[in-house]
């Protein structure tokens, strides 16, 4: 098995990101449900590259503060944020490890949202407590998230090094 | 042999995969990739469950002989068991 730069696993063969997800889209619009390994940091602490994976469903329901959504950008591209803010014509996104929001963005950009967490080996629903802490407490704290996840990294690198001069 | 529910065969840039969805993404973590000769296999198992009439498909669609024909089939064959796609 290898994987290539975008993080897709495959026995034999590498495929552009791109073009998988526009059959993920193509299934989706049609109603299938499909899971996605989570593609780089800016979904962090709550999601992470090589460790986690999500459910993508159609949009059944109108979109609400604090979900995760899949849109894709006028260049193409295929973003997985959640949302910030939303008057149902219009929704601006943010990544988990971001302070900078995007948007507005047209509603129509936004062809899945997701049901279903698979984060660190355990399934998260809407509900579960650390669904709910991010969905909630975290996105309540863009504004100083900058500032939490430094003093985060520090704490930990902190705690390491005490932990080595121990041993 | 029965198809498991729920995996879906496109095809991206002349190669074919195999996309596990509803039931069967909450279990498969990833998608499977296919050559044209397991793609047409995967295609003929919804009229055909035996492994030797799937060998008389592939003799009749490719230009292969039995022997190989067969050995490729029963290899396809339990690998798709062994990662549960499809049931005995």
């Amino acid at each position: 098995m290898r994987k290539d730069a975008d993080g897709f696993l495959m026995s034999d063969r590498v495929f552009n990101t791109s073009d998988i997800l526009n059959v993920y889209r193509e299934l989706i619009e049609n109603g299938k449900e499909v899971r996605l390994n989570v593609c780089g940091y800016s979904m962090e602490p709550f999601l992470k590259e090589g460790r986690d994976s999500v459910l993508l469903k159609k949009c059944d329901r109108p979109l609400k503060k604090g979900d995760i959504a899949m849109y894709v950008r006028e260049n193409g591209r295929y973003i997985l944020h959640r949302v910030v803010k939303t008057d149902g014509e219009s929704c601006f996104f943010a990544g988990d490890a971001q302070t900078f929001v995007e948007g507005p963005l047209n509603i129509s950009c936004v062809f899945a949202r997701v049901s279903e967490v698979y984060r660190k080996g355990k399934t998260l629903e809407k509900g579960d407590f650390t669904w709910a802490f991010f969905e909630k407490v975290w996105l309540f704290l863009l504004p100083i998230r900058g500032f939490l996840l430094k003093f985060m990294r520090s704490t930990i690198y902190r705690k390491q090094s005490d932990n080595n001069e121990k041993s | 042999m029965k198809k498991v529910d729920d995996f879906i065969l496109r095809e991206i840039a002349n190669e074919y995969v195999l996309v596990p969805t509803g039931s069967a993404a909450k279990i498969f973590d990833g998608i499977i990739t296919f050559n044209e000769q397991a793609a047409f296999l995967w295609n003929k198992l919804d009229e055909c469950d035996t492994i030797k009439g799937l060998v008389e498909k592939l003799t009749d669609e490719y230009d292969v002989d039995e022997n190989t024909a067969l050995n490729d089939v029963t290899a396809f064959i339990d690998r798709l068991i062994e990662a549960g796609i499809i049931n005995k």
